[in-house]
């Protein structure tokens, strides 16, 4: 049977509506179920704080960094921060073996003794996940974590950590904290992103666990039981979203994640061509996850069960190729409103076309409007006007999805680094003037 | 061999695993079911053993059944005159058509999406009411003298948009109050949603959704003045954003694809079919019924006050429930006392009929009210009877009198052929099966089924007979083969009316052009048509008398050329 081109773009358009309303429809599920029911693991001060220090077990701390000299002290100000016994911390800064001036950092830095800095030694792959796997293999603690230089961890976060772990909710070996910014008001870049992350990790992920589907872990703040993450394998190091790609392997393993309710301040990236850079390596990372996991798509599915392998698919593939298929319809729409072509009538047939403009109406609206409760959920009026303007920043992922497959084919593992540093104040001290 | 592998190559973790359990809600449904029942039942004896259709309510149908059964099936046919939310709720029940043909032949689907709503509105009065605090016993007292309200009963079996417009603003109150207690963002969110819903069903929800803006955006600014002015605004138009950005998504959705399909935003002041069009017509009508000036406003209160007399006391209500501390009380009397000013203030511009349903509003509003007053004051311990709260306890009191009072009352006045000017005929329809009531509507009715089966026994092609839709609804969906009329929402409908042979039509079908029925397209464009064909149409049948008012005259056109 011979197809006319219009026949395929047709069949194209009509499945991309599919996978539009899928998505659509599954993303409100998620946003509206945490919504109404809150699906975190909450501690309270009291209780976080009730725990005697002796009862307390050894907690690693991963910080790997690759040539950050200027905010190594940084990292080691909000580590002494933490209400946790000092005698109990094994931390581990990461360092690479070519990255003299960091190392010079952090020596001058003079940390405690309970810092331990490791040379991850030189060669390929050298991304963050190789850096953490050789941490992980000297990690003493019942518990480990990774925060990256430039995070802030709500001092309690541990201690809620641990009881939260000891409550022993079924199969969980994972706890990821919230993450949201600390510059969130420096411009309308970062306030969007902080807007994003707020759902991100306010109602998305929350809402992936109450749906039963795996959670794709965020970068850091990522509690795990030790014994299961070195059951696990480690990092896949050749992954430039590893923690994405690690929280759906543990859950094909039989673990769970569960939100955690303590909240990680992090440097949200405020300029424009460093925060394409960080989001196409997401996307990159996303699309590599997906393609990973789904070379077995059967046994996938009899890991993740029907609810599990739909959501996968939606929220890991379907996260950087919506931002991908948006370009092309909103071209789409733009031109039909210009010029009205008539060769639409061809390609888009009644059933088709009124099912593509609800999902332009209604999905647009929706997104837009969650993004904004998403926002007002944070108590930061400002981001709530900001996420009125939240369709300029879907371009700008348009932008970066683009970029993402173009360098998924030409340089899959190469590592696009993000810059941090240039948010305007930071109210700790740095590099050189930590307390000894 | 990346480390991805290790998962593929089967680890499992030593984790015991759990199955999750569903659990069903256990919230109690009585107070949806029965009155879905009733209503139901109240519906079944009005339109299917009466034979009482109201025609707004039929052409919903109409507009619903176009998108699905018309020769030109596309979704702009639901039509803009109307806010398209009432018909859209009807598009699932069509279908069923197949099986039981009145849903359309006899509208009901209309009946059942009103008894829906309406069902839904007395579940929301009675959630509302126990989570403001108010005992058991007192809320189902309330909830159910709302329920047997008889303009209640009668919107709710009636097909029309009271019903959902109804349960959408109680809905709204319900998510306000909601907010008022617990600042939760999802209830500003549900109330958001609510708003759009109500504007989805009717224009007045534009009153009541600026009314919750504004309350909403008044409150958060309040309670965040001690961070500053600048602050405070800043606080107060998020929240009032997020309880407004549905309603105003809707309103601009709406207007959009009303201008771009039918090029004009707003229908029903710009259309010939459209609400402006018929109060001007009516203009003399509506001011004999309703005076004009003082009268007006005395015939409004009047409205008001019988569908509910103990909103007398809806003065000293709000100033007790401020003194009490209860600011809530503002919620109920804001959004629907803003529905019944908008009513008024069409009334008095000459832009409503200034009919009793438009006043519907009163009745939640005088339960809710009651609701509120009958809520014990705050700081009061149990069971403390003293002067200090004996305003309080006569209030609550008397508005649950109020609330009471009204079943009877409303019903008088509903009997009432100069207040119920659309009640009182099928109420007595109701009350008296046996004697002839109605005489509009069933020949209306009657008239146009003769002629939906003498079309359909000429065994024509699609597309043969031209009708004008807004007027000649009960012909097409009366017709087992609707396909044979070009009708108005036919994107073809403009082109055939002006050249009908030269695309493919045979015949018209036009109205005796006595009152609405002169707005008819066809007699607007070959005027004289139904009385002498026009020069373009040869007599073929009347049905009804040639001078009634429900009247139509099928003529057939000269053979196309070929």
């Amino acid at each position: 049977m011979a197809f006319s081109p219009l026949t395929a773009i047709t069949l194209l358009v009509a499945l991309a509506t599919v996978l539009y309303v899928a998505a659509f429809v599954y993303r409100i599920r998620l946003f509206w179920g945490s919504l109404s029911e809150p699906a975190v693991v909450a501690v309270s001060d009291e209780e976080a704080r009730s725990i005697p220090d002796d009862d307390l077990p050894i907690y690693s701390i991963l910080v790997p960094a690759y040539r950050e000299p200027e905010v190594i002290g940084q990292v080691l100000y909000e580590l002494e921060r933490l209400d946790y016994p000092k005698d109990r911390l094994d931390v581990k800064l990461l360092l690479e073996e070519d990255d003299a001036e960091t190392y010079a950092a952090a020596i001058r830095a003079s940390p405690n003794a309970h810092v331990e800095i490791i040379r991850v030694p030189n060669g390929p792959p050298k991304t963050k996940p190789k850096a953490c796997n050789v941490g992980l293999a000297q990690a003493r603690g019942e518990f480990v974590t990774i925060y990256d230089v430039e995070d802030r961890p709500e001092p309690l976060q541990l201690r809620r950590a641990v009881v939260a772990f000891r409550r022993d909710i079924p199969q969980v070996v994972c706890l990821q904290a919230r993450l949201s910014y600390y510059n969130a008001d420096q411009n309308l870049l970062t306030r969007w992103f902080t807007g994003e992350y707020a759902m991100w990790f306010g109602q998305m992920l929350p809402g992936l666990v109450q749906r039963g589907a795996p959670v794709p872990l965020g970068g850091t703040s990522n509690h795990f039981r030790r014994e299961a993450l070195v059951q696990l394998g480690g990092w896949d190091a050749f992954n430039v979203t590893e923690d994405a790609d690690l929280g759906i392997r543990l859950y094909r393993a039989g673990g769970r994640t569960a939100i955690l309710d303590s909240e990680t301040l992090e440097e949200a990236n405020s300029d424009f061509v460093n925060w394409v850079k960080q989001r196409s390596r997401w996307y990159k990372g996303y699309l590599q996850t997906w393609l990973v996991h789904m070379r077995h798509p059967r046994r996938l599915w009899q890991e993740l069960g029907p609810s599990g392998f739909l959501g996968f698919n939606l929220f890991v593939g379907g996260t950087p190729l919506l931002a991908l298929m948006n370009p092309i319809f909103w071209a789409l729409t733009i031109i039909w409103f210009l010029v009205h072509p008539a060769v639409f009538a061809t390609l888009f047939p009644a059933w088709l076309y009124y099912s593509g403009l609800i999902c332009l109406v209604v999905g647009n609206f929706t997104f837009l409007y969650s993004s904004m409760v998403s926002a007002r959920l944070t108590g930061q009026p400002s981001l709530v006007l900001a996420a009125l303007l939240s369709p300029v920043y879907w371009v700008m992922m348009s932008v970066a999805a683009i970029k993402a497959v173009a360098q998924l084919i030409s340089s899959p593992s190469f590592w696009e680094k993000t810059a941090h540093g240039l948010d305007a104040v930071l109210p700790g001290p740095r590099s050189s003037d930590v307390p000894v | 061999m990346s480390l991805s592998d290790v998962a593929s190559r089967g680890v499992k973790l030593a984790v015991p695993s759990v199955r999750v359990r569903w659990r069903p809600g256990t919230g109690s449904l009585v107070a949806f079911w029965l009155p879905l029942a009733l209503y139901l039942a109240v519906a079944w004896l009005l339109v299917l053993t009466d034979g009482y259709i109201v025609g707004d309510a039929w052409s919903r149908v109409g507009n619903a059944s176009y998108v699905l059964f018309s020769r030109d099936p596309h979704l702009a046919a639901i039509g803009f005159v109307w806010n398209p939310l009432p018909s859209l709720a009807m598009l699932p029940l069509l279908p069923l058509k197949a099986i039981w043909p009145p849903l359309v032949s006899a509208g009901f689907a209309a009946n059942i999406v009103s008894a829906l709503f309406m069902a839904g509105a007395v579940r929301v009065v009675s959630k509302t009411l126990v989570e403001a605090g108010l005992g058991a016993r007192m809320t189902g007292l309330l909830a159910l003298a709302f329920a047997l309200h008889p303009m209640i009963v009668l919107y709710a079996a009636n097909g029309m948009s009271e019903a959902p417009f109804l349960f959408f603003l109680v809905l709204a109150i319900q998510k306000l109050l909601a907010w008022w207690r617990t600042a939760e963002t999802i209830q500003l969110a549900s109330l958001g949603l609510a708003l759009a819903g109500a504007y989805l069903t009717r224009y007045e929800a534009v009153a009541a959704s600026l009314a919750a803006i504004g309350l909403v955006a008044g409150r958060t600014f309040v309670q965040h003045r001690s961070q500053g002015a600048a602050a405070a605004r800043l606080a107060a138009a998020s929240d009032a954003l997020i309880a407004g950005a549905p309603f105003l998504a809707a309103f601009a959705a709406w207007a959009l694809a009303s201008w771009i399909i039918v090029g004009s935003p707003f229908d029903t002041f710009t259309s010939i079919y459209g609400n402006t069009s018929q109060t001007t017509l009516s203009a003399d009508y509506i001011r004999a019924a309703t005076g004009t000036g003082f009268a007006a406003v005395a015939y409004l209160v009047v409205q008001v006050l019988v569908l509910a007399p103990g909103l007398v006391l809806v003065g000293p209500a709000v100033i007790l429930a401020l003194a009490r501390g209860r600011t809530g009380a503002l919620v109920p009397i804001a959004l629907l006392g803003s529905v019944l000013a908008f009513a008024a203030w069409a009334l008095l511009t000459g832009k409503s009929f200034g009919w009793l349903r438009f006043s519907i509003a009163a009745v939640p509003l005088a339960t809710l009210v009651a609701g509120l007053l009958l809520l014990p004051p705050r700081g009061r311990p149990r069971a403390v009877r003293s002067n200090r709260f004996l305003a309080w306890d006569v209030a609550g009191g008397a508005a649950l009198a109020g609330v009471l009072l009204a079943l009877p009352v409303a019903f008088l006045g509903m009997t009432d052929p100069l207040v119920g000017r659309e009640e009182a005929s099928p109420i007595s329809a109701l009350m008296h099966p046996a004697t002839a009531h109605s005489i509009e509507t069933t020949e209306a009715v009657s008239y146009a089924s003769n002629a939906a089966r003498f079309i359909d026994q000429l065994g024509l092609p699609d597309g043969s007979v031209v009708v004008d839709v807004a007027i000649g609804f009960p012909i097409v969906l009366q017709s087992e083969h609707p396909r044979e009329f070009v009708i108005t929402t036919d994107r073809d409908f403009a082109r055939t009316v002006a050249d009908p042979t030269a695309f493919g039509a045979r015949f018209l079908l036009v109205p005796s052009g006595q009152g609405y029925s002169g707005l008819d397209a066809l007699s607007r464009a070959y005027p004289g048509l139904y009385a002498t064909g026009a020069g373009i149409g040869e007599f073929v049948a009347q049905f009804g008398p040639s001078d009634g008012a429900y009247s139509w005259r099928l003529y057939a056109l000269s053979a196309p050329v070929a």
